[in-house]
């Protein structure tokens, strides 16, 4: 249980960071292309990748457990989310836009490693000029 | 009016923080019981979260819950904290590092295919197809 109040904190406020910005894209307009939840998902993807390249690459963690599960298991994991993506692809499916939906799933998938991996790249260079 | 729905919509975002953190807290302990159980050579745990979180986000939008305090705090916040893309795409990315490609394409379809399967089944079990 050490580790849970960490976990909740960061998925709360990540929870809250995904929500805003849905609230943003539905003030700037609505469309079909379900616009917030895909930058949503592939720049919490970018942060993780980031988070693991800068702390934990090598296998042995440089922090702190709690600040760990607070910013990977938390806010990374609250911030991004696979049911509203399954929702939005089913629903695509259903209203017979089969090929947005092929186009918004093989999008995320693709840009959310590609995400990952730049994540990684960024903070491999930064070790790079810090050591 | 302005103040009243400013202060609606703070309500609102409490609502979403709160069930994030719930979710979020679930989907540690979730992954570690499911890990615990079949171990870690592919990641069970994240597809189990997934898949629940978007049977649930299924029930909830079937028995008809679109909106307001209820769908931000289960939909929103516990089914957006429960499930996750960013450590799907991390993990996803590792394992095309590492060239297993019948993992990559596994957990990439097998997510997918999972999790609409379970939201439609939720959305049914819910109600939302019969009524």
């Amino acid at each position: 249980m050490r580790l849970a109040p960490a976990i909740g904190l960061g998925s709360a406020l990540g929870g809250s960071c995904r929500y805003l910005l849905d609230e943003l894209s539905l003030m700037i307009g609505s469309s079909s292309f379900p616009l917030a939840t895909f930058m949503v998902n592939v720049s919490g993807s970018l942060l993780i990748g980031w988070l693991t390249g800068r702390w934990a690459l090598g296998g042995s963690l440089r922090i702190s457990q709690e600040k760990w599960h607070f910013w990977m298991t938390g806010f990374c994991g609250g911030y991004t989310t696979f049911s509203t993506f399954s929702f939005q692809v089913l629903q695509m499916l259903q209203d017979g836009e089969g090929q947005a939906a092929g186009v918004y799933a093989a999008g995320s998938v693709g840009f959310g490693l590609l995400a990952v991996w730049l994540g990684m790249s960024i903070a491999a260079r930064r070790n790079l000029e810090a050591s | 009016m302005a103040l009243e729905s400013r202060q609606a919509g703070a309500v609102i975002l409490v609502y979403v923080a709160i069930g994030s953190a719930l979710g979020g807290v679930a989907r540690y302990y979730g992954n570690a019981l499911v890990t615990h159980h079949l171990g870690d050579a592919f990641p069970w745990g994240t597809m189990t979260v997934n898949a629940v979180g978007s049977f649930l986000l299924g029930v909830i939008l079937g028995c008809g819950i679109v909106g307001g305090g209820g769908y931000a705090f289960a939909a929103v916040g516990f089914c957006g904290g429960l499930t996750t893309f960013s450590t799907f795409s991390l993990q996803t990315l590792i394992m095309v590092s590492k060239q297993q490609w019948g993992y990559a394409a596994a957990k990439i379809f097998g997510s997918l295919l999972l999790c609409m399967l379970l939201l439609f089944l939720g959305y049914w079990i819910g109600g939302g197809l019969t009524s």
